[in-house]
């Protein structure tokens, strides 16, 4: 009697709230590569399905950063002028001393840094995220135009392209890119205290201040995040573009976000999500305009389905959050 | 068709069923004209899904509910339910504030001059407001007000009227004095005495026994969803409701490890000398020592709460001297505050208090990860343990994994109090630490805190209950306007005493 009824629910309920759960994602991806693999011959060759991985972990990684900023209550609409800003000022690095590792160190110090001042300012100045984050937005990206002079910069070191073109036991090196990555945030988010830090700062901040949590040390350390695993997104870009580009990056922050919703966690109320949905969630989103492209739906539509299928994941998160009550 | 005697509410064998639970089993009792019943029984016994079922937002799977004779649909929505007569009050309450008084009142259902455009006849609207207030003789209420801005009790009077401006038959009222001071308190009960002088039949829920025997005639008590007992309360006693809401024997603490030890050579836990945030607190001094419960009496806005968390240091501005274990403690943020030993139970659980969505252990690890950890990465074995620990030590209902926001109030409150206990802390102040807990939970929080303080530590236990700080503090302090008002030692704690003080000083000030 103590307990609310659904602690005492049925085996079926549990499922159905498993299936819209984390498993839902899973599902989802199935049917849609079944739909695809029957309207199309060459959509689930090995060869695009390695397409498929390589298209997503540009997103799948900055998505990652973007699940710890949703799941400790905030946003960061920053990520995909991050991503441009440091590629522009890492690429220039590179250029000027021809070292690639210091480019890259470069890259990834500036990420964090960056992220590290949306921090600051959300968790030490009180601002809203959403507005900060959308005022570093312009920040990043007119700083990107105004070093690169809106140029793209060209003749990286080679290296760079080991990257994209390498592989190691058969898997491309970008995909081991995002399995390290992926291991990684899993690993911060369940195995470590600051993991469950993040989530009990994000379900309830107050709450989680009183209890004793540093909870402005973790919103900038979320922050940090975030511009660290888009640093890292920034150079696997450019190692597949071969260049630097201020415009790169554009409404990134909007597909990382996707790929959080998709994956279960909720923008609405922090506390709720996790990183493997995410992961599912940016698979999901590669598979789906790979695959429209395949079978020749032309961009615009692509826009049209995309808008569709993100409604679709918000109801079922709403839905989720209904039955789970 | 109603006679005068005639029940203007009954329920017959209501019946409500969750997956493995029978929330509410062939319950009928019924409520005359003009009659106050007390809807009584410890969390989880059913009551709320009774009252959740009469207003329309819970479906009964059996039985019939009769309003004036006539029997209700097993199926009506909340705003269908407000048209048979039923009106609902709850603790939270749900005035706009801002919109005015009178548009409160008349929510969608504001008095029209033309169809279309719909344009609002203020001038009707504001005297059919007045009228509403005035049959709770509330007419220093401006109907032009903006609610916001109006204190507490006005709102509720305000919520009161709105349900009375619908024609109410039945109002039921959830906890309503909550958040009232004792005089707020007595003028809702003169409320509810004019409400019954015109005929309304009341159902009313509260934790506080006192005022079950000062307004109520009948006492309705459920057990585990099914109905125990119809009192009449002017033949009862308070242990006996007690009984039959538990069905347990009553059992009065037992005070002597404080109290023994009050010889010279006791040691100071907390020396506080001048604290104040040149806000609220105006120089307050006191002392807690080991072994003992220190109470902090007096009404909401005499700053009680200011005061600890100032001191625990969950807000700024802090300046005086505090000694704490013989040292120099300055408070600054909570997270150094716990470190340092000095722990804080927030008077709101679901505000600031718990972590809802989250798991009962993880809240439990909060205050202190270091001890189920190995260097950054978190140990899901030891945290298990300490949940296993509280779970067994206060009864928590509910598994390790269990959402803290499923749980009933006592046992949320049971975790929030674990919580602190995990902590470590040398002196634990617990800011209202049974509100909204059944009796039965009550009494397992006192022994806690009591058992808690023992043990060379100390607590600081703040409450607006005057019968809580009688039963479970070695010392009160009452407060008022952010002072000290009066000192109460041993014998002097008595219901009448903190009472008196509280009152006396609070009509020496206005």
């Amino acid at each position: 009697m103590e307990l609310v009824q659904h602690e005492r629910r049925t085996i079926g309920f549990r499922i159905k709230k498993q299936l819209l759960g984390g498993l839902g994602t899973f599902i989802g991806l199935f049917l849609l590569l079944a739909i695809f693999s029957m309207l199309s011959d060459v959509f689930l060759s090995a060869g695009n399905l390695q397409n498929i991985l390589i298209q997503s972990a540009t997103n799948a990684i900055i998505a990652a950063g973007m699940t710890f900023v949703i799941i400790a209550g905030q946003i960061d609409l920053s990520v995909g002028s991050l991503l441009a800003l440091t590629s522009i000022i890492s690429a220039q690095i590179m250029l000027d001393t021809g070292s690639l590792a210091l480019g890259i160190v470069c890259a990834l110090a500036l990420g964090t840094l960056l992220g590290a001042l949306n921090g600051f300012f959300v968790a030490y100045m009180g601002l809203p995220a959403f507005i900060v984050t959308l005022a570093t937005m312009w920040l990043f990206r007119g700083s990107a135009y105004v070093l690169s002079k809106g140029q793209a910069i060209v003749g990286l070191p080679e290296g760079l392209r080991v990257l994209a073109t390498g592989s190691f036991l058969g898997i491309p090196n970008i995909v081991w890119v995002m399995i390290v990555t992926y291991v990684a945030c899993y690993f911060v988010l369940t195995r470590l205290t600051i993991g469950r830090k993040i989530y009990a700062t994000g379900d309830n901040q107050e709450s989680a201040r009183l209890s004793g949590i540093h909870v402005k040390a973790v919103q900038v350390l979320v922050f940090s995040l975030s511009g660290f695993l888009t640093s890292i997104g920034a150079i696997v870009l450019m190692s597949r573009l071969n260049s630097a580009q201020p415009v790169a990056g554009t409404s990134f922050e909007l597909t990382a976000i996707a790929a959080a919703v998709i994956g279960g966690t909720s923008l609405t109320k922090g506390g709720v999500g996790g990183i493997v949905g995410t992961l599912v969630g940016a698979v999901f989103i590669a598979s789906l305009m790979n695959g429209l492209v395949i079978i020749n739906v032309s961009s615009f539509w692509q826009q049209v389905i995309m808008g569709i299928v993100i409604l679709i994941a918000v109801a079922i998160d709403k839905y989720r959050k209904k039955i789970s009550k | 068709m109603t006679q005068r005697d005639a029940p203007v509410l009954e329920f017959k064998q209501i019946s409500k069923h969750y997956p493995g639970v029978k929330a509410v089993d062939r319950v009928s009792f019924s409520v005359g004209k003009g009659e106050v019943v007390a809807l009584m029984g410890i969390n989880g016994a059913g009551k709320s899904t009774l009252m959740k079922i009469l207003s329309g937002a819970e479906t009964r799977d059996e039985g019939e509910i009769r309003i004036d004779g006539k029997a209700l649909p097993v199926k009506y929505t909340p705003s269908e339910a407000r048209a048979y007569g039923i009106g609902m009050i709850y603790q939270e309450l749900s005035v706009l504030s801002e919109l005015t008084v009178a548009e409160n009142i008349y929510l969608t259902r504001e008095f029209l001059k033309f169809k279309f455009p719909p344009v609002i006849d203020y001038k009707k609207l504001h005297e059919e407001a007045r009228r509403q207030l005035s049959k709770l003789e509330a007419h220093h209420i401006d109907v032009k007000q903006k609610t916001g801005l109006l204190a507490l009790p006005e709102k509720q009077m305000v919520e009161i009227a709105k349900a009375l401006a619908v024609d109410c038959k039945i109002l039921v009222m959830d906890e309503p004095t909550t958040s009232l001071t004792s005089e707020e308190t007595n003028r809702l009960f003169e409320v509810i005495r004019s409400l019954k002088k015109h005929g309304v039949a009341i159902i009313y829920i509260s934790h506080r026994m006192d005022e079950i025997f000062q307004i109520c005639d009948k006492a309705v008590v459920m057990r585990d969803g099914k109905l125990v007992d119809q009192l009449d309360v002017r033949h009862i006693t308070h242990d006996q409701l007690v009984e039959s809401m538990t069905g347990k024997v009553f059992k009065r603490l037992d005070k002597s490890a404080g109290t023994n030890r009050r010889s010279a050579d006791r040691k100071k836990l907390l020396e506080v000398r001048n604290a104040t945030d040149r806000k609220w607190i105006k120089n307050v001094s006191f002392e807690v020592y080991e072994n003992e419960v220190l109470g902090i009496g007096g009404l909401v806005g005499s700053k009680r709460t200011e005061l600890a968390r100032l001191i625990f240091g969950a807000d700024p501005g802090f300046s005086g001297d505090i000694l704490f274990q013989g040292k120099p403690f300055r408070p600054t943020v909570p997270h150094k505050s716990i470190r340092l030993g000095l722990g804080y139970l927030s008077e709101n659980r679901k505000e600031d208090g718990l972590n809802l969505g989250r798991p009962i252990q993880e809240n439990i690890i909060l205050t202190d990860m270091k001890s189920v950890s190995t260097g950054l990465a978190w140990n899901r074995k030891k945290t298990n343990q300490v949940f296993e620990k509280y779970a067994a030590q206060m009864g928590i209902k509910g598994k390790a994994d269990t959402i803290v926001g499923n749980l009933s109030g006592g046992n949320q409150q049971k975790v929030a109090i674990a919580k602190w206990l995990h902590a470590g802390c040398k002196l634990i102040i617990f800011d209202e630490p049974t509100r909204g807990v059944d009796v039965a939970a009550k009494a397992e929080i006192y022994k806690m805190i009591r058992d808690f303080a023992a043990n060379g530590s100390g607590a600081i236990v703040i409450s607006s209950e005057v019968e809580e700080l009688v039963e479970v503090c070695d010392r009160v302090l009452i407060m008022s306007k952010g002072e000290i008002a009066a000192e109460l030692q041993a014998d002097e704690i008595t219901h009448d005493n903190i009472l008196s003080r509280i009152t006396s000083r609070e009509r020496k000030v206005t």
